[in-house]
């Protein structure tokens, strides 16, 4: 064609891709934008590409959003980190456009950045840009500079750093409230890089303000990173300017500022130390877990373990465990099932000084042992199945004995559950409650059980449950699976049932290995292959392929073969395409061996 | 329930007082009307005091005795909370009651002249009057959640009842409000309505269904806070802003729109009233207002997308906008871009929309001009999967069109008949009516005139395409008709476009073709000037790496 005579301008391709009306090829030519720039060259990259896409801002957000992103990996293609800079006001109008998503991928790409320039570079383009976004007219510049602080500041002269850290103190006092939860939302990682002497000072005067501001949103951000910012000062310090913020807005107005506290409460404890957590925060951790709303329950009763696994026993005992009491009998049943999740944790972290408070923790067990069943008996089946879920942390401090008996009745309602999810959920711990349990756990009611799922009224339970089969007998061995589970896989009237039992032989052959599977499982698959449906039929055809692999070759030519051979000649068409593969990978493993 | 047991109860028992009745009711214009039997059985039992059989009747003849005379006691109470049954209930003496009714009465009909007020107030027969009122206003500082079991029915009523006192009494204040009944009354409101507002009830950010009272979660303690709504609501309007601004201020403003959130439709419908009375009374508040407002949108619009209150405030939104004075401010014009049209974006615009265009249709009248600008910002948000609000932004944009100002007409007819003609191909038929529907508008016809030549092409291949493939019989229809209709306008222009049509098609498909190959020779350019670049710089250099993985990445 004469177009390929045509000289080749790069940056008019993606000129004309980006007047495109497709939305589909702008992206793509965005994607692309680095194969533009390698044919460029650098140089011309940097002087012609960058300040284009500088001007070209006005696309739809997801191009921009590309953009932004593609501009983080950019510095080879502008020639490496000593020309970085170049990229910098690209991203810099991306920072301050509507769309959130853009903005932060933008800030994103700009930290990738920043955290290669040379300091130099740093001070030269990167401060003053972020000092530009800071004063920015519209809330959106002044929520992207937020993000940007913690590159810049640790190569900033000192005289700049004082100017940075009042800047961003001011973005905390913006008259905007999304400028300060932004502000709020990046204070751990910017104190992280301040001085600890200016820590003290100058970043706990801002964490104070934020913690009263007048927005809940911008409370509950500022305790967000209450913890890390905790970590970051002296255990006294902490105890001394942080602590009475916390245990004070630990008591706040609003339930999210509380879940939030909640949430964060014991990683505070590891930051200010054993004593003070035992004067303050076990008080206002207390208190959470007798909250008025129920979001604020949950979330102190799923933190309960790890709280209680900083604190003494004793002091667990005394003070926390009431309150488990009382919420395994909570009106939410939200709180009961985070509650179950977490508890059975209590124990190993109740009996870690066993010998030393030996009385003391038969005693625990004694009031652990109740919740436990309690929950276990609850009418709502996520908080049985999160007390399942979790049975092997208990075992190994308690033994299982104690809760086998309470353990059967709760396992045969889930098992029996309307909800086929639960029945599901039920069906994938039955493994490790077999290894938890032991054999003879399994013989009566258990394997019974677990042979019934294979006739659920759901696809997904049988699937499942085939699965199971053959992990319990991994699990238990084959002599058990032997005697409890073969015998008990009998014909159905309906073909599907039918069906999964073959799914289950399959599944199971090669567990059991090649004896049981010639003397048992292969009379039951031939026996099959007279089935009068051809689904059956075809199956059959399948399962045989997959047994070849695990019997012996004079088995596979004295039964498979001649049952394969039958089935080849069926009038069903399905039948003897299966039927014929199998014969060909007999053929193929003969070859081979 | 129990109220209109009550009342049944009450009307039995009232028929011989049929004419005090009406006479009451002429001089009380209670805006709730179970509080005027209230008030009814109260007087009529502190009068006769007869029917002390019933419970409530005896509570409340009880309650204007404690209100009266224990007033150290209630303030206890309101400190200590949860102690519903400390109190015995002594009998009740109807003398004092008696009397203090009168007054009520007596004080309500002498405040026909208002300004007698608080001359009378200062009256020695009337000082316990006052006396009790400030009591009562204490007492209701005493919250009532209505869903603990141990709160006592009984002294839940009781409450609503000296809310009602109290609403009577500011009423009739017609002028002036005496300071320091005004702070203790800020202080109950700010008690009572500043109250933590309860987890959503439902955790997905939209519901499906458009009508609001569905989703909506009913605030139990409603019985009460009514009343101080419409408490607050006559102070606003009484009292005089001067005074009242020590007591509303910035903070007081920033709680109150912060209810905004609650779920009760019904206590949003109070707050807008009396947010928007506020604004119109308290001129040097509106720019903090408008501001704050902002706040709440842009949070809404940009961060959660969640918020009951949209449409309230855009409500009084729209009564702020009908006032602007034209030329209309920078400001304003900055709000309608900045903040009224990004709304147009989330998800859950079906709450609000008739109230959003509502705005921006009123600053389209104010200054057509800035139709240009408000139809672009609402083509920029288009929906892509989003069925309902399509059908919705259809609509807005054809009202904007009529609206606009026809010079601009030239100019958004490519963009607004490009999206529309999109629209009316969609597989969602009701889209696709709907931007055939937008054809029986003289005005968006007019406009699409304006720039024919450009448009017809468009225009001319979604409708053929319409009537080739589309599945909707009826879309089918209504494009035959939409057609015939076009096709009187130009027949020429009309039917040349046609014939042009699978010319432009192939010609389509060439730029395909072309711009595949122009790709092809892009990348090989890219991978030769990298390998040349490799050979330069023989080291092994990272940004060398780059490139071949960017060839590799390309499929080179």
């Amino acid at each position: 064609m004469a177009m390929v005579d045509e000289p080749l301008y790069p940056i008019a391709v993606l000129i004309d891709e980006l007047k495109n009306n497709d939305i589909q090829l702008r992206l793509n030519s965005i994607h692309k934008l680095s194969t533009i720039a390698c044919a460029l060259g650098e140089e011309r990259t940097r002087k012609e590409l960058i300040p284009f896409l500088s001007e070209n801002n006005d696309d739809d957000d997801e191009v921009l959003l590309a953009m932004a992103e593609e501009l983080g990996v950019f510095i080879p293609c502008v020639g490496g980190v000593e020309h970085a800079h170049v990229l910098l006001p690209p991203l810099e109008t991306l920072c301050t456009v509507e769309e959130t998503c853009v903005r932060d991928k933008a800030v994103e790409s700009l930290c990738r950045i920043g955290s290669q320039m040379r300091e130099g570079d740093l001070v030269d383009s990167f401060i003053p840009l972020v000092k530009r976004l800071a004063a920015g007219e519209w809330f959106t510049a002044r929520v992207s500079a937020s993000g940007l602080f913690q590159i810049v500041y640790p190569s900033a002269p000192e005289i700049v750093k004082t100017e940075l850290r009042s800047t961003y103190s001011q973005l905390c006092q913006d008259d905007m409230p999304m400028v300060r939860r932004s502000a709020a939302s990046n204070l751990g990682k910017f104190a992280a890089t301040v001085e600890s002497a200016y820590l003290k000072t100058d970043i706990m005067q801002i964490f104070e303000d934020l913690t009263q501001d007048d927005q809940d949103s911008v409370r509950l951000l500022a305790v967000e990173g209450c913890a890390a910012f905790g970590k970051l000062l002296e255990p006294q310090d902490c105890v001394a300017h942080i602590l009475p913020v916390i245990v004070n807005i630990s008591q706040d107005k609003s339930w999210r500022v509380r879940f939030m506290v909640a949430n964060q409460l014991y990683e505070l404890c590891e930051a200010v130390g054993p004593e003070p957590t035992k004067m303050d925060l076990v008080p206002a951790y207390v208190r959470l877990l007798q909250d008025n709303e129920a979001e604020v329950r949950i979330a102190a009763a799923g933190k309960v373990t790890k709280f209680c696994r900083i604190l003494s026993p004793e002091l667990a005992i005394q003070h926390i465990l009431p309150c488990v009491k009382e919420l395994s009998s909570d009106s939410s049943q939200h709180v009961r099932s985070a509650l179950a999740s977490v508890i059975m944790g209590m124990a190993s972290v109740l009996a870690r000084n066993m010998i030393l408070y030996h009385g003391i923790f038969d005693a625990t067990i004694e009031q652990l042992l109740p919740i436990f069943l309690s929950l276990l008996k609850d009418e709502f089946p996520d908080v049985c199945l999160n007390i399942i879920s979790k049975l092997d942390q208990v075992n190994q401090v308690i033994g299982i004995d104690l809760l086998s008996q309470s353990l059967l009745p709760a396992i045969v309602e889930l098992a029996e559950d309307r909800h086929w999810r639960v029945r599901l959920a039920i069906i994938e711990y039955i493994p490790l409650l077999a290894s938890q349990l032991g054999v003879g756990f399994f013989n009566n009611k258990l394997g019974a059980l677990c042979v019934q799922w294979l006739q659920d009224k759901v696809y997904t339970i049988r699937d499942a449950a085939a699965n199971n089969l053959k992990r319990l007998a991994e699990e238990l061995g084959p002599e058990w699976a032997m005697q409890h589970i073969i015998p008990q896989m009998t014909n159905n009237p309906h073909y599907l049932y039918r069906m999964t039992i073959l799914g289950a032989i399959s599944l199971l052959a090669p567990v059991m290995g090649s004896e049981i599977t010639c003397s048992k499982l292969l009379p039951a698959v031939i026996n099959v292959s007279k089935d009068r449906v051809p689904n059956i039929k075809f199956n059959v055809a399948k399962v045989l392929q997959s047994l070849i692999a695990i019997v012996d070759q004079s088995v596979v030519e004295k039964t498979i073969r001649p049952c394969l051979v039958e089935l080849s000649d069926d009038p069903d068409v399905d039948v003897r395409y299966f039927a014929n593969q199998a014969l060909q990978s007999i053929d193929h493993s003969m070859m081979s061996s | 329930m129990i109220n209109i047991v009550i009342v049944l109860f009450t009307c039995q028992s009232f028929r011989d007082l049929g004419g005090e009745f009406n006479g009451l009711s002429s001089e009380f214009t209670f805006t709730y009307k179970t509080s005027l039997f209230f008030w009814l059985l109260f007087w009529y039992s502190t009068r006769k005091n007869r029917y002390k059989v019933n419970r409530n009747i005896l509570t409340f003849s009880v309650s204007v005795k404690s209100a009266g005379e224990e007033q150290e006691g209630k303030v206890e109470m309101g400190v200590l909370g949860n102690s519903p049954k400390r109190k015995e209930y002594p009998d009740a003496s109807p003398k004092k009651k008696s009397t203090t009714l009168r007054c009520l009465f007596d004080l309500d009909s002498r405040n026909y002249s208002p300004s007698r007020l608080s001359s009378a107030v200062r009256q020695s027969s009337f000082e316990s009057q006052y006396e009790e009122i400030l009591s009562a206003v204490s007492y209701c500082n005493f919250i009532f959640t209505f869903t603990d079991p141990l709160e006592s029915p009984a002294r839940q009523d009781l409450k609503r009842l000296k809310l009602t006192q109290i609403l009577s009494i500011v009423k009739s204040c017609k002028r002036s409000v005496d300071e320091l009944l005004l702070s203790h009354l800020m202080i109950m409101i700010s008690t009572n309505l500043f109250r933590p507002l309860p987890p959503s009830s439902n955790t997905p950010t939209v519901s499906d269904l458009p009508d609001d009272e569905l989703i909506s979660n009913f605030s139990p303690a409603w019985p009460h806070l009514q009343i101080v709504y419409d408490i607050l609501l006559r102070l606003v309007l009484n009292v005089d802003p001067t005074i009242l601004c020590d007591y509303i201020e910035h903070h007081f403003l920033l709680k109150l729109l912060s209810l905004f959130q609650s779920e009760d439709p019904r206590e949003r419908e109070s707050l807008k009233n009396v947010f928007h009375r506020i604004y119109s009374r308290f001129t040097f508040y509106r720019s903090f207002m408008r501001k704050v407002m902002n706040d709440v949108f842009l949070h809404y619009v940009f961060e959660t997308e969640r918020h009951c209150g949209i449409s309230d405030l855009l409500e009084i939104w729209g009564s702020i906008i009908n006032g602007f004075a034209v030329p209309l401010k920078e400001e304003h014009k900055l709000f309608l871009m900045r903040v009224l049209i990004p709304l147009h974006k989330t998800k859950g615009l079906q709450l609000y929309h008739k109230q959003l265009s509502y705005c921006v249709s009123q600053f389209v009248q104010k200054e057509p001009a800035l139709g240009g600008v408000a139809v672009r910002g609402i083509l920029k948000y288009w929906p892509v999967t989003n069925c309902q609000k399509e059908v919705l932004l259809i609509g807005e944009l054809e009202e904007l069109v009529e609206n606009i100002d026809p010079d601009h007409y030239r100019r958004l007819a490519l963009p607004l008949c490009t999206q529309i003609t999109r629209c009316l191909s969609s597989c969602n038929s009701q889209v696709a009516e709907r931007a055939l529907y937008v054809w029986n508008n003289e005005l968006f016809v007019k406009m699409a005139s304006a720039a024919l030549e450009e448009v017809f092409p468009v225009i001319i291949e979604g409708m053929e395409k319409n009537l080739k493939f589309h599945w909707s019989k009826s879309v089918k229809q209504l494009t035959e008709n939409v057609k015939a209709m076009l096709e009187d306008m130009d027949p020429n222009l009309y039917h040349r476009y046609l014939e042009e049509m699978d010319i432009r098609e192939l010609e389509a498909r060439q730029e395909e073709l072309k711009r595949k190959e122009r790709w092809e020779r892009l990348e090989l350019a890219a991978a030769t000037a990298a390998a040349e670049q490799m050979k330069r710089i023989s080291s092994s250099d990272q940004r060398n790496f780059f490139c071949f993985s960017v060839k590799k990445k390309n499929g080179v």
